[in-house]
């Protein structure tokens, strides 16, 4: 949108207001996201961060925080605490523990579910978000109903980190993730839950990576392309060691 | 009503009174004023917002989201694998990012795009004040603007199907 000017991301404090005029357009809705209350015609912040917006329609506050409040088609790591007949009580980080029915994996049918142990690692999608329900999730995608993914997550090692690092994992050009395989062979699940699964075929590396991740919150571009850098060359001289 | 009523009955005398059909045809008159009563009684009893006075403050639609799903810039991938650790991973990876551009592609196209809506509303400029009545729409259309009618008739459809949004009262 041309006639409008460029907007700028700025910090916000809870309670703040926020004036839409400028960018309301007759065409479209706006939509506003976690963040941002709309109440008697006003908008309002109800987080602390950053004020986003994309192309003037959506807006939305980047915060960070810790504690997981599910919502709907959200991919999260859980841990299975307890089994029963027809569903695993899963362990997804938020108020109350999630409910996954064992006949929503791909392929699963009265006769033949999944056997997972207590403790075992899912990568799931959340099917049900209710402030007064406990969350439901399933591990095949909503529109195919195959797995696409999701599923137990077998092996490899579990970090937790804040909500906002898991946010910026998820993107594909995330540049902690490109630049740690351009030097390791590795896998890696995150739920938006601020769970960081990674998988490798060394400990070692294992613990690297996962080293690397959680320090790389804080750091720009350029300073993580420095660490990984100073990690691989550690790691090799330890080798030879 | 009960006044009324007497004054009915003294006119008539005692045994004409007590024959059947007399009785049933009084019976069926005072069902019918108690139904009509009680459909007074509800009617009343029913309140009505003034909607039209409190939508149009606010024009633009805003919609709230509550998950960060559709606010990631750059995608959401979730899963990845790299240098060949996990091939199925791989791929999939790669799909889903085909995937995700197409979809942004073609939300920015639909952004350029003329929606229904912004089309009424050139006509409703470019034409003139648009008919809310039913009756109006008749009369309107059978005038000589045979051109415009069709245009017209559309957007009426659209007029009245707003109208039919509003709260009605029951009857």
């Amino acid at each position: 949108m041309s006639e409008t000017t460029e907007f700028q991301p700025y910090a916000i404090l809870p309670g703040e207001t926020i004036s839409l005029d400028k960018y309301k357009n007759d065409k479209d809705v706006i939509k506003i996201g976690p963040g941002l209350l709309h109440e008697k015609q006003q908008v309002t912040a109800i987080k602390a961060g950053t004020l986003k917006n994309h192309n003037n329609q959506k807006w939305w506050i980047d915060s960070s925080q810790r504690r997981y409040v599910p919502s709907l088609n959200e991919h999260v790591i859980g841990k299975i605490i307890a089994k029963t007949q027809d569903y695993f009580r899963v362990d997804i980080g938020s108020a109350h523990s999630a409910l996954l029915s064992t006949l929503a994996f791909e392929g699963a049918t009265k006769r033949n579910k999944p056997n997972l142990e207590i403790g075992a690692l899912v990568y799931a999608r959340v099917s049900l978000a209710n402030k007064d329900m406990e969350p439901e999730l399933e591990c095949i995608s909503a529109t195919t109903g195959k797995a696409n993914g999701f599923g137990e997550l077998k092996d490899g090692f579990l970090i937790k980190c804040s909500l906002g690092l898991c946010r910026s994992l998820l993107n594909p050009n995330t540049p902690i993730l490109t630049a740690l395989g351009e030097h390791f062979a590795f896998e890696t699940a995150v739920g938006m839950n601020g769970r960081v699964w990674i998988n490798t075929p060394d400990i070692s590396n294992t613990i690297l990576l996962s080293n690397a991740i959680k320090n790389s919150e804080f750091l720009s571009a350029k300073e993580i392309k420095q660490m990984v850098k100073e990690l691989v060359k550690q790691s090799e001289d330890d080798m030879e060691l | 009503m009960s006044s009324h009523r007497q004054l009915h009955v003294k006119e008539l005398s005692g045994n004409i009174l007590k024959m059947k059909f007399m009785q049933r045809n009084r019976e069926q008159q005072q069902k019918e004023e108690e139904e009509k009563e009680q459909k007074r009684a509800l009617s009343e009893a029913h309140w009505v917002l003034d909607f039209n006075s409190i939508s149009q403050e606010n024009e633009t639609k805003i919609e709230s989201e509550s998950s960060f799903m559709n606010f990631l810039e750059g995608g959401n991938i979730g899963r990845r694998s790299y240098q060949k650790f996990n091939n199925a991973i791989e791929k999939l990876a790669e799909e889903q990012m085909k995937e995700q551009k197409v979809k942004k592609i073609e939300e920015n196209e639909q952004k350029d795009s003329v929606s229904d809506k912004e089309m009424v509303d050139r006509y409703k400029k470019d034409i003139g004040i648009l008919p809310t009545n039913k009756n109006e729409k008749h009369s309107l259309s059978t005038e000589d603007k045979v051109e415009n009618s069709n245009k017209k008739q559309k957007l009426n459809s659209k007029k009245s199907k707003d109208i039919s949004k509003e709260f009605i009262k029951p009857e």
